[in-house]
């Protein structure tokens, strides 16, 4: 009933009517509280004005009273606590079949890599009714991924990967802003996320000639001589990389770490931060070597060598991630 | 001769017990230092609402037609800079703080005087770095000094405006550290710590913060500065330093 009021920006994920319900709900209560305490203001200060022959009575106090006015508003603070961390996790927790677009931000533009091979500079097409999961990072200085219309807002961080995800629901194009203050030209740092009907999605998708991002990924692996020691058998130099992704890595030092986006990236980058048990500590730093980008395909390449094809309504396949693909790789070695 | 009675009838009190520039200078009377403090922070908020005007006039229109962009962004750091660290923080505990304390609970003055002095000075000597920053080009990292923004991506003057911030941030600790004190030691006979005002409860409160808080921020900021100058890459995630640690600590 809000998306007709005037002021009540576009309503376009499936989230955010959950950030909606929880804003309205404080909005009505505040709302509530404010009316209530200057109407109470008001009486008393009519009830209780100096009056001739009255005296006014000590009041010893009520433990009942005071246990009450504490008790109540802690149990609504808990349960807005309570709904609002729900919805954190909700927007925090990507459903496992999303689509991956890799975002790179920096001074003053967003870069976006499609698995399947597209990108786009301050520009975000996506299908409707598609899960989709932002896989960030910055080249620079930190960054927000900010779209009002799905309620989402992420903060985007040098040397890491952060992640986001929506469902839009709506065909359309909304604003696209960086809510954290990067620069000179910060305010310039804008873009739009285009809604399509999945039809129309793919028809886009296929409009240019462009590699899948996995298989760009492949092509740096074997350039950058990443194939000569990850090797797709026992005798590498470097841990086999078919299904490690998200899979517990056991440590040199005995820790065990899960393999996930960041470890990917901090094993490239870094490669000595963490030693997977029973290799040696020999792999080169890449720490400005490769660029954000190329980082994203490396890891998408990876990533592609643990799982089964994502297809769904309104993306096409990505093809190297097919058994196929290994197996090229194995020929390679 | 009637003036002359009225005049010696007067009671003495903070304001007519000395004259004279020094006698402010070097007080210790609590009452005095508050209004120090009163006149030092209205100052401030002059100074950040003259910026928070700079920036509202260019917001009348869309377009940069007041001031260009790297000198709105200046406007905007400077305006929050002054107004958190140099109006708001010490605007309640230390005028109100000051003033009010040691009647409310029956002391004479504050624990400790001269610190309490001291802590004004603090605040000054924080607050004419921050205007000779103004004065000599500004900053323009946004009132937080988000890394690595702050430390490798500006190249305005962000190591004096740390290091105004960092020393009023000793001032606002032992102002706190006093208070404090105060309150635990220096209160009447009588005055138990629930027939204490709701006022002091909240400036104890206050101090505490400030006293396990400030030091936390003060140090990040002196991380900022030591990285612009040294670069150590404390928060440079290529040194295997982090740019949250600021974020964590601000």
């Amino acid at each position: 009933m809000f998306e007709t009021f005037p002021l009540w920006p576009q309503r376009a994920s499936s989230m955010a009517g959950n950030v909606d319900a929880l804003f309205i709900f404080l909005l009505a209560l505040c709302g509530f509280m404010c009316i209530a305490i200057f109407i109470m203001i008001l009486v008393f200060a009519a009830r209780y004005r100096r009056t001739k022959g009255r005296e006014a009575e000590q009041i010893e106090g009520s433990n009942v009273l005071e246990l009450t006015w504490t008790g109540v508003p802690l149990l609504i603070f808990l349960g807005i606590f309570v709904w609002g961390a729900v919805i954190y996790f909700m927007e925090r927790t990507p459903p496992d079949d999303s689509a991956e677009i890799y975002t790179v931000a920096k001074q003053w533009m967003w870069k976006f890599q499609h698995l399947e091979g597209q990108r786009e500079i301050n520009e975000l097409h996506v299908p409707v009714g598609r899960d989709v999961k932002m896989i960030m990072t910055s080249q620079d200085v930190i960054h927000s991924f900010y779209v009002p219309a799905f309620r989402i807002k992420q903060d985007v961080l040098p040397g890491r990967y952060t992640v986001t995800w929506f469902r839009a629901t709506k065909a359309g194009t909304y604003h696209l802003f960086c809510a954290e203050y990067c620069g000179t030209a910060h305010s310039g740092m804008i873009g739009e996320v285009v809604v399509m009907e999945p039809a129309q999605y793919e028809q886009w998708l296929s409009g240019g000639p462009a590699a899948p991002l996995a298989e760009t990924g492949k092509q740096l692996f074997m350039s950058l001589g990443c194939s000569t020691c990850h090797r797709f058998d026992t005798q590498g130099r470097g841990p086999n990389l078919v299904g490690i992704y998200g899979k517990p890595a056991e440590l040199e030092d005995g820790r065990t770490v899960i393999a996930d986006d960041n470890y990917i990236r901090e094993s490239i980058l870094n490669p000595h931060a963490k030693i997977v048990a029973g290799f040696k500590p020999i792999m080169p730093v890449f720490q400005g070597l490769v660029s954000e980008e190329q980082l994203n395909a490396l890891l998408a390449y990876i990533k592609s060598l643990s799982q089964p094809p994502q297809g769904t309504a309104g993306t096409r396949n990505t093809p190297s991630t097919s058994p196929s693909g290994q197996q090229q790789m194995m020929q390679v070695q | 001769m009637a003036t002359v009675a009225v005049q010696t009838a007067e009671r003495e009190n903070y304001l007519n017990t000395e004259y004279g520039i020094k006698s402010w200078l070097l007080t210790t009377d609590h009452k005095r230092i508050a209004l120090l403090y009163l006149l030092a922070i209205t100052f401030f908020f002059f100074i950040g609402g003259f910026f928070a005007l700079i920036i509202r006039l260019e917001l009348l229109t869309p377009a940069g037609d007041l001031v260009q962009a790297d000198t709105y962004n200046k406007m905007f750091t400077t305006h929050g800079q002054v107004m958190v660290f140099f109006f708001l923080i010490p605007a309640v505990p230390a005028v109100l703080g000051n003033f009010l304390i040691p009647i409310m609970i029956g002391a004479k003055d504050l624990a400790f005087p001269r610190i309490n002095l001291f802590s004004w000075y603090l605040l000054m000597v924080g607050g004419v770095l921050m205007m000779y920053t103004i004065l000599t080009g500004g900053v323009d990292t946004g009132w937080t000094f988000y890394t690595p923004l702050s430390t490798a991506f500006l190249n305005t003057h962000v190591v004096t405006a740390a290091l105004a911030i960092f020393i009023a941030g000793f001032s606002s600790i032992l102002t706190g550290l006093n208070f404090i004190v105060t309150v635990h030691r220096m209160r009447a006979p009588g005055m138990t710590w629930s027939r204490l005002p709701l006022f002091v409860w909240a400036n104890y409160a206050t101090s505490i913060i400030q006293v396990l808080g400030t030091p936390v921020l003060a140090i990040s900021l002196m991380l900022v500065a030591l990285d612009r100058v040294f670069h150590f890459g404390f928060f440079s995630s290529t040194c295997s330093g982090s740019t949250r640690i600021r974020r964590y600590t601000s």
